[in-house]
């Protein structure tokens, strides 16, 4: 059973849901540029509608620039809009039923997680958003800002618009931002409004690129399916594909408590 | 040969459980997993500490087709091969082995269980259900649990407050540490001109016999507060018995002048058990306590096999608390920190003593694949202490190896001091499937 390092980012949950909502946006379907200027992109994208809940699994594969893998499969549950979470691990064995719990309320974020092996739930705290989310390329920080809510750390502009179009935009961290990086590349299809690949990049250096690579239609709503972070420096890269979507449907609100988490 | 009592209550419990749910039965979904282990240990003084294989069974599953199942069970079961065991090489155990039925807003659980009370890791006063396998003292405290047959009812009440109860009927000792890992000052120690040990006779003890006097119970109520990043407090009240004998040694003398055998006397302290423990998150920090006065009373007479009694001897009332603070360093370990306080008042002849410790542990995943450990628990009361860093590492999904120390430091006769010898290596592999 690998250490149970607790998951200690407020954000982690919140930043997965990210993955599954913040970015599941309406498909458009324009062939001309419809947009004229940053602030108009990341308006759109901001103003298309997520699900009020969803439930999906996810297959998460770690690979190293040796090519050799480690999966994780969780189960996800999201509801009130991304401010409650809950996963569970599925596999491997040895991590199965572990799993964690964030909910916020009132501007304050409770996270619990479950390591069977413990037998008990444990409280953590908010932690560091540089941490690796489950030892990926994928950093709390990183699985946060994707969910479109980067403009509050970022200033956009338009860099250029690719054939499609899609829209390449150049974010800069502000002066406050709590960002790790200070540069963002992002490129953003217009019939998508998903942002296909991302470019985080720090003291002038490429770090990691993100690249989506599948999206798919459930109940209305253009989803990711399929998400690929790449450590620059090592060549490690790890992929996130979502499955078994299940949207806008009641989840009992006993979901996101410390017993289901248990059960 | 009679069976033991654990053994004939296990099914009865089941069935009953099984009956509760009844109404589920048509659907029934389970998995069988497990895992194939290895290990090997030598100490430093050369001595093969370990040198296993095993494999454990787990099949698990629910019942019901809702969103959430009606019921839930688990049935574990371990075989052992370890040709040092200072025992049998070959061991079976029955891990846990229970159900649990959701019925509303409470679970109950019967069967085999394992219950975990309490918030911090290092030493835990309030987490007095089970008893503990020692044959390994320093090991992972929470794989040291026997999973024991017991009766448990979970209610989850409005407000955030949850009600655990447990009623356990059969007492089951702990498994206690090999010859290696018992101090020499257990013994009698200078001996009269002329006088002579000559053997060590099987112990005798005063174990709690299965009768309706001597069923253990507890309950822990817990309140979730909406404070600072998130809190909880508990109480924990419990009635029952040490899982760790009370020792006293007999010199007998036999037919030969001068000729002692030593007769080793166990006594099983019935107690009660009053405590509290918390968590809190503050800030980029979270705090943890636990503390519980232990009221010893008087365990009942040794029978000896030519007829008649003795006295089984008895400990004392303990009181122990801990206090600890963990973190995440930025792009570093995890750190916790933790103060314990042991207190044993005066009795059975001995002066009251206590006991300062503190357990600084750091816990770094560098990637996905490795895992590394150092924890080290030192004694301020007798400069005594143990340094134990270990590392893992996952080969392929399920594959991970282990390779860890355990390096004792102190005095003669100090706590951790006295088990200098049996600092050692041990390596590890297991796939779990």
């Amino acid at each position: 059973m690998p250490h149970p390092t607790p998951p200690t980012h407020s954000g982690r949950a919140r930043g997965l849901v990210a993955l599954a909502l913040g970015l599941s946006l309406a498909l458009g379907s324009a062939s001309a540029q419809r947009y004229a200027t940053a602030q108009e992109v990341t308006d759109a994208m901001a103003e298309l509608a997520a699900p009020a809940t969803s439930v999906a699994t996810m297959t998460m594969t770690i690979t190293s620039a040796a090519g050799h893998s480690l999966t994780r499969e969780m189960q996800l549950w999201t509801a009130n809009e991304g401010r409650s979470q809950l996963i569970k691990f599925l596999a491997p064995a040895d991590v199965r039923g572990s799993g964690f719990l964030s909910v916020e309320e009132a501007g304050t974020t409770q996270t619990l997680i479950y390591l069977p092996a413990l037998g008990r739930t444990r409280r953590v705290a908010g932690g560091q958003q540089q941490d690796a989310f489950f030892g990926s390329d994928f950093s709390y920080e990183e699985i946060s800002s994707l969910g479109g809510d980067y403009t509050d750390d970022f200033d956009a502009e338009l860099l250029e618009v690719k054939a499609g179009p899609v829209y390449v935009l150049e974010a800069t961290a502000k002066a406050d931002a709590g960002s790790s990086y200070d540069r963002l590349v992002i490129e953003v299809p217009e019939s998508t409004l998903i942002p296909s690949r991302v470019e985080f990049h720090r003291g002038g250096e490429l770090v990691k690129v993100l690249t989506i690579t599948g999206t798919s239609e459930v109940n209305g709503y253009r989803l990711p399916t399929e998400i690929r972070m790449e450590t620059v420096a090592t060549g490690s890269f790890t992929t996130i594909v979502q499955s078994d979507y299940t949207v806008d449907e009641e989840i009992p609100a006993e979901v996101f408590t410390e017993r289901f988490l248990q059960r | 040969m009679p069976r033991p009592a654990r053994d004939r209550f296990l099914p009865l419990a089941l069935a009953a459980l099984l009956a509760l749910t009844g109404s589920g039965l048509a659907q029934v979904s389970y998995q069988l997993g497990g895992e194939l282990s290895a290990g090997f240990g030598v100490a430093f003084d050369g001595a093969v500490t370990v040198a296993a294989a095993g494999v454990d069974l787990r099949l698990d599953g629910e019942v019901g087709s809702g969103f959430f199942p009606d019921a839930v069970f688990v049935i574990e079961g371990q075989v052992v091969y370890d040709a040092a065991s200072e025992a049998a090489p070959l061991s079976a155990r029955l891990g846990r082995a229970y159900a649990t039925a959701f019925l509303g807003d409470v679970d109950l659980s019967v069967g085999n269980q394992v219950v975990s009370w309490g918030s911090v890791d290092v030493l835990n006063p309030v987490d007095v259900v089970n008893p503990r396998d020692l044959s390994y003292p320093v090991a992972d405290p929470a794989s040291q649990k026997l999973a024991t047959p017991m009766l448990r009812a979970v209610a989850h009440a409005p407000g955030g407050v949850t009600l655990d109860a447990v009623l356990v009927p059969v007492f089951v000792p702990s498994t206690l540490p090999g010859a290696r890992w018992l101090p020499e000052g257990q013994l009698p120690g200078e001996l009269p001109p002329g006088v002579t040990i000559v053997g060590i006779a099987d112990p005798l003890e005063a174990r709690p016999a299965f009768e309706v006097g001597n069923v253990q119970f507890g309950l822990r109520a817990t309140l979730d507060l909406d404070l600072l990043g998130g809190a909880d407090v508990s109480a924990v009240y419990y009635r029952g018995f040490r899982h760790l004998p009370a020792f006293a040694f007999l010199p007998v003398p036999t037919e030969a002048p001068g000729a002692l055998v030593i007769q080793p006397l166990l006594g099983y302290d019935p107690v009660q058990l009053l405590g509290a423990d918390f968590s809190a998150v503050v800030g980029q920090f979270v705090l943890r306590g636990e503390a519980a006065y232990t009221f010893t009373g008087t365990p009942g007479n040794i029978a000896l096999p030519g007829g008649g009694e003795l006295p089984a001897p008895v400990g004392v009332d303990t009181f122990e608390a801990v206090l600890g603070a963990e973190t995440n360093v930025p792009g570093g370990p995890y750190l916790s920190f933790n103060a314990t306080w042991q207190h044993a008042a005066a009795g059975a002849g001995a002066p009251a003593s206590d006991r300062f410790a503190t357990a600084l542990a750091a816990t770094y995943e560098p990637n996905a694949r490795t895992g590394l450990d150092v924890a080290w628990l030192h004694s301020w009361s007798d400069g005594s202490g143990l340094v134990r860093p270990s590392l893992s590492y996952t080969f392929a999904d399920g594959l991970t190896g282990t390779a860890e120390a355990a390096i004792f430091y102190g005095g003669d006769g100090s706590e951790y001091g006295a088990w200098r010898d049996n600092s050692q290596l041990r390596v590890g592999m297991a796939f779990a499937f």
